[in-house]
């Protein structure tokens, strides 16, 4: 049976919107090869189609540009998104304190301000369905190995999903991987070296702070833990940001922030969500949802609060990570 | 500047709207549409001195792009159920076929977007200013997915069929 053009003109609004399905898209080619005068009609709509989204883009540019230029310079505006990816960092060292009515810029303006205290544990999960109700998750979504960890790492990366991440301001954290065969890859930072440490190979250091954080979510983005004020200042330049309510009914215990990411900010997550208590004050999960596709790696990225309890100070050195007979490269 | 490079750029500039609109066809959100047409862009400026002059410039550019979407599709990026090859290489040729005119038609958009009824904006809004797809914008807007979708097909429509009335009546007013 041959599909007709009313159904094949809504196959290509589908497949504009990326929710072409398999059979649709099956149905769609086999018209488009042989049917010049549609594939002309598709191509028009697609010029409608991207022609829409520079528009929206350009608007949104105009706004910014206006607002911005008093403080940030263009180079600084064209990395906003990656910038953003520390406000993210800079969340799990600070903690939140606010009231529960406070403005989504409020929020922002205290955590520039905040002063950062104690130690955070959160769990993390890769996730391959952006669904904050039940996305389905993933034991191989191992992010994309950057020069750094490409350094640590033989044969297949050990996967951040189920990876504990330990983190103090400033410049400490620890986060511990398990790969494909059990194990454990853990690296950190204690404030002057960086460090890894396989459980079966040697330990690596390095007075580069960001040499071995390529396995921490957003780094790959520029995630610093080294200059916060700016990364946050930048939130909300790069995002439209909310205050959601606690809806416990919905499965939503906690208020969360949430930032939708702007069109002309790039590179970065396209949401990101963070659910905080009210009373305790401190960040219960984060969510950096829809990250960029193009180079492979987990569509979203779910920070749990795994708990509070203070470490020693000598728990962010590689030296209580590993025996002391294990050979020790600095680099 | 030398030559070879104000011709890529000059080349480059008068088709960068084609093959945008292909990517961003074929690759269904506009921030991988960014990446896979970043990518293309290198591919490009690197592979110019392959380039034919004597040949069309944007078909050897969308197929340049075709092959940066499958190299972003390899390197696991989530990209939607692709066309075959020969349902491309016929997009290419159409692409090929619109003539400048074409995409001088959608001047028109500002004012057609404008004009669009107050719910047919909001999803305009939702869709492209947000990049959200039709999934996400039902769960903010309380609709159906399948609601929604039609409702971006009608959008679309519309927006079309304004731009059309208004050329067609710009070109009435020349003609006087």
């Amino acid at each position: 049976m041959n599909p007709d053009r009313h159904h094949l003109r809504s196959l290509a609004h589908a497949m504009l919107d990326g929710t072409l399905d398999e059979s649709g898209s099956e149905l769609l080619s086999d018209a488009l090869a042989t049917d010049p005068a549609l594939a002309r009609e598709v191509a028009e709509l697609a010029l409608l189609h991207d022609a829409l989204s520079r528009e929206h883009s350009a608007a949104i540019i105009g706004r910014n540009t206006a607002r911005r230029l008093a403080a940030w310079s263009i180079v600084r505006r064209a990395c906003a998104a990656a910038a953003v990816l520390a406000v993210a960092g800079v969340l799990l060292w600070t903690g939140l304190r606010t009231s529960p009515t406070a403005s989504a810029s409020d929020v922002v303006a205290r955590l520039v301000a905040r002063a950062r205290e104690g130690d955070r544990t959160y769990t993390l999960r890769a996730v391959t369905v952006d669904d904050a109700g039940g996305g389905r998750r993933r034991r191989d979504a191992a992010p994309v190995a950057s020069d750094a960890d490409s350094a640590v790492g033989r044969g297949k990366q050990p996967s951040i999903d189920g990876a504990i991440l330990t983190v103090r301001d400033p410049d400490r954290y620890v986060l511990v991987r398990t790969d494909s065969e059990g194990r454990r890859v853990i690296s950190g930072c204690d404030g002057n070296r960086a460090w890894t440490v396989r459980e079966d190979g040697t330990v690596r250091t390095s007075k580069d702070l960001r040499r071995f954080s390529g396995a921490v979510p957003g780094s790959k983005f520029d995630l610093p833990f080294l200059n916060p004020g700016d990364a946050l200042a930048e939130l909300g330049a790069s995002y439209d940001i909310a205050i959601v309510p606690a809806a416990p009914a919905m499965g939503q215990p906690w208020p969360r922030i949430v930032g939708t990411r702007r069109v002309d900010a790039r590179g970065g997550p396209r949401d990101i969500e963070i659910a905080y208590d009210a009373s305790s004050l401190v960040i219960r999960s984060m969510r950096l949802g829809n990250l960029p596709q193009a180079r492979g790696g987990p569509r979203a990225v779910d920070f749990e609060l795994r708990d509070e309890w203070s470490q020693p100070d000598s728990f962010y050195g590689h030296a209580a990570h590993h025996t002391a007979d294990r050979p020790i490269i600095e680099e | 500047m030398d030559n070879r490079t104000q011709q890529v750029f000059s080349l480059w500039t008068a088709a960068q709207p084609a093959v945008s609109a292909f990517v961003h066809a074929l690759v269904g959100s506009a921030a991988l549409r960014d990446e896979v047409l970043q990518d293309t862009a290198v591919s490009v400026l690197e592979s110019f001195g392959s380039y034919d002059p004597a040949r069309p410039f944007l078909p050897w550019a969308l197929t340049i792009a075709r092959r940066a979407a499958a190299d972003a599709r390899r390197r696991g990026a989530r990209l939607p159920t692709p066309l075959s090859d020969a349902a491309q290489a016929s997009l290419v040729a159409a692409f090929e076929d619109s003539r400048s005119s074409d995409r001088a038609r959608l001047d028109h958009l500002t004012d057609c977007i404008q004009a669009l009824p107050a719910q047919q904006r909001e999803v305009c809004e939702l869709r492209y200013r947000s990049d959200l797809q039709p999934a996400r914008i039902a769960e903010l807007m309380g609709l159906k997915p399948n609601t929604v979708a039609k409702s971006l097909q009608r959008m679309r429509e519309l927006l079309r069929d304004c731009i059309q009335s208004r050329v067609r009546a710009a070109e009435a007013g020349g003609a006087r």
